[in-house]
């Protein structure tokens, strides 16, 4: 694919002085909060930078947005370097995560600034402004202050107010961090429909691997600063390639294959290896052995029900645990295994990954 | 154990006394302090009605005071001098404070620590080694003492003040809004005036009414570099004390504090509709 690339980051790094004890910090007294990032990010894509809290995701995006400057490497958006150039002539805009609405403007006024201040004709930006405001179900509330508005409607006017300038890129920083559940829900299929429509890419950071699932065309998972793996949904899913990414994205079973008669491939050290597997790819074993299937013996270490699914908690032989999920389909729940039970399990070859990171 | 029980009772109904007792002790003291504060001014606006000349005697009510204050011409003119010095100086510090505090808060330099140390030495030194200072600094320069040396004065005395309250003001400033200002496409100049000015609008009136105030009353730095026709009303009711005090005094005594009063429940009640829209904003 030879897609236009919007965005690309090469070789990033950004640390932080640090008056913080020394053990806490690098060795140098510094906090690397990202740490030899290379991005390209596509046109007009829907890309996620995903990773637990700390892990150099806000500090990414601020470096795009121009409010941080890295302290190495080099940031270009659609081929342009941005070094030196200052945060108010970024083609960019920023939703952020706490809104930050302006307090004593109207939110029309908070919608139009981005205009006002770039000098646009008035009847223009009375037009885009109610544009914006429409795209964001918003037109009834033009003359209310922000105050006056839920943390679903401000976010909205954030998203507003960012989109009206017609950004070549969007920053999301945690958008609907301080949303309840629901609300985060619709917000999502919102926000991926109005990416849909417009075009414009986004660049969207999260610590909610489903809503990184959900919403993205792509992600970058993030852990301490460094980019560990990028892909599709499907890829950062079915095919993780770290023990950190496999952990934190969905339910995974480890196990150390130096413990298994497991075929590694050439050049992997059975002592480094570890075998993963999701829980929904283990089942029990009827029948016999098969050679594209990995058998192992375990005892039922308990059940949990949990409406759809039936988890099963089971110890291996080998002193390591497995979960098992499966579908809990009409009439099983007569079958139901009990604690202490002993049984065969088996996993598709191709449902395991061989991870050494 | 029901032989325990009197001696029980009366041990917590004796430590219920002492209790109340202690309870009652922060709201007489309030009242004492608030009293010590609010009588003398009572009694001032009481005897600027008295019809005798002597401040121990009663004899009945008049209004010749207040006709008096109006009718003196001098008077008048030091009213209106203190009031065109506590405009300036009020608004230089105010204007001079802003900046200043924006500096300390929001901008990394060297000798930042040194500078916003420095900034609030004036409250602790002496206000006349200041006046002597300046005074020293005005005639070396070979500066003419008049409104300019009486307004650098009290820039130089309300300053600390108005800057410690913009200091308290702009770290409660939330820089995202900057930030999203810039993120916007606003330059510097254009993120000052339209976010960060406005936001800031309600301390700079508390900071300008506080160096105002300040100004308006000073009197040491003044009787250092007041020159000729710019005595403000502390100086020149300092100098009647030498020709002898009439009740006039009580009645303008009693004019200025209407006159703060009224400026100071505007002042709250503003900042009462402002902290009610707050919380509404926070819920
Ligand atoms: N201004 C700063 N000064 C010092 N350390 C910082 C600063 N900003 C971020 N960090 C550190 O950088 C790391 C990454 O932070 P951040 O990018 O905010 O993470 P995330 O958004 O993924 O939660 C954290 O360890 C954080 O403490
Ligand atoms: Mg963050």
């Amino acid at each position: 694919m030879t897609s236009e690339v919007a965005v690309a980051l090469k070789d990033v790094e950004k640390s932080f002085e640090t008056r913080a004890r020394k053990e806490a910090a690098g060795d140098e007294g510094k906090i690397f909060a990202v740490r030899d990032v290379n991005l390209d990010i596509r046109r007009g894509e829907f890309f996620t930078l995903l990773g637990p809290s700390g892990c150099g995701k806000t500090t990414t995006l601020r470096m795009i947005a121009g409010f941080e400057q890295p302290t190495l490497g080099q940031i270009f958006i659609q081929g342009q370097p941005l070094a030196g150039v200052p945060a108010h002539l970024r083609p960019v805009n920023t939703v952020f995560q706490s809104y930050a609405l302006f307090p004593q403007m109207s939110v029309f006024d908070n919608v139009a600034f981005g205009l006002k201040v770039k000098g646009v004709a008035r009847d223009e930006i009375r037009r885009r402004a109610g544009e914006a405001l429409e795209l964001v179900r918003m037109s009834e509330m033009g003359g209310r202050r922000p105050s006056e508005l839920s943390g679903g409607q401000q976010q909205r006017v954030g998203i507003a107010r960012a989109l009206v300038n017609r950004p070549a890129v969007l920053l999301l920083d945690e958008p609907f961090g301080a949303l309840d559940l629901k609300l985060r829900k619709e917000m999502q299929l919102e926000i991926k429909n109005m990416q849909r429509q417009l075009g414009i890419t986004f660049i969207f950071v999260t610590h909610d691997q489903e809503e990184a699932l959900t919403m993205s065309d792509r992600i970058a998972v993030m852990n301490r600063g460094r980019v560990l793996q990028v892909g599709s949904p499907v890829d950062i899913y079915e095919r993780p390639s770290t023990r950190f990414g496999a952990d934190f994205i969905g339910e995974m079973n480890f196990i150390e294959a130096g413990r298994l008669a497991f075929p590694l491939p050439a050049g992997v050290s059975a002592d480094k290896a570890v075998l993963a597997f999701r829980p929904e790819a283990v089942k029990f074993h009827e029948g016999e052995e098969h050679a594209d299937r990995l058998g192992l013996d375990a005892v039922v270490a308990d059940t949990i029900y949990i409406g759809t699914d039936l988890r099963y908690i089971l110890n291996l032989a080998e002193g390591q645990r497995v979960v098992l999920r499966s579908q809990n389909s009409a009439g099983a729940g007569r079958d139901v295994l009990q604690p202490g039970a002993r049984v065969r399990l088996s996993v598709h070859k191709s449902d395991i990954r061989i991870l050494t990171e | 154990m029901r032989a325990d029980a009197p001696a029980l009772l009366t041990e917590t109904a004796s430590s219920m006394w002492t209790t109340r007792l202690a309870r009652l002790v922060p709201p007489v003291f309030t009242f004492a302090a608030l009293a010590f504060l609010f009588i003398p001014i009572f009694v001032l606006i009481a005897y600027s009605f008295n019809a005798s000349r002597s401040t121990v005697v009663w004899q009945g009510l008049t209004l010749d005071w207040y006709a008096a204050v109006f009718d003196d011409r001098r008077l008048r003119q030091a009213v209106m001098n203190s009031a065109f010095v506590a405009l300036f100086a009020g608004a230089f510090s105010a204007a001079i404070g802003t900046l200043t505090a924006l500096a300390i808060v929001r901008r990394q330099f060297p000798g930042k620590e040194m500078l916003s140390t420095a900034l609030l030495a004036p409250i602790v030194l002496p206000e006349i080694v200041i006046a002597v200072a300046l005074l020293v600094f005005m005639v070396a320069m070979k500066a003419p003492l008049g409104f300019t040396s009486m307004i650098i004065g009290h820039v130089l005395v309300t300053l600390p003040f108005a800057t410690l309250i913009m200091r308290t003001a702009a770290v409660a400033l939330d820089p995202r809004l900057e930030e999203a200002a810039a993120d916007l496409g606003a330059n510097e100049w254009q993120t000052f005036l339209r976010v960060t000015l406005p936001a800031l609008a309600p301390a700079i009136l508390s900071a300008f009414l506080m160096a105002a105030t300040l100004s308006f009353d000073n009197f040491v730095m003044s009787t250092f570099v007041t020159g000729v026709g710019s005595t403000t009303l502390p100086i020149y009711i300092y100098a009647q004390l030498k020709t002898g005090l009439t009740p006039q005094i009580n009645a303008l005594g009693t004019l200025l504090v209407i006159a703060n009063m009224t400026v100071l429940i505007a002042v709250i009640g503003y900042q009462f509709r402002l902290r009610a829209r707050r919380q509404r904003l926070s819920q």
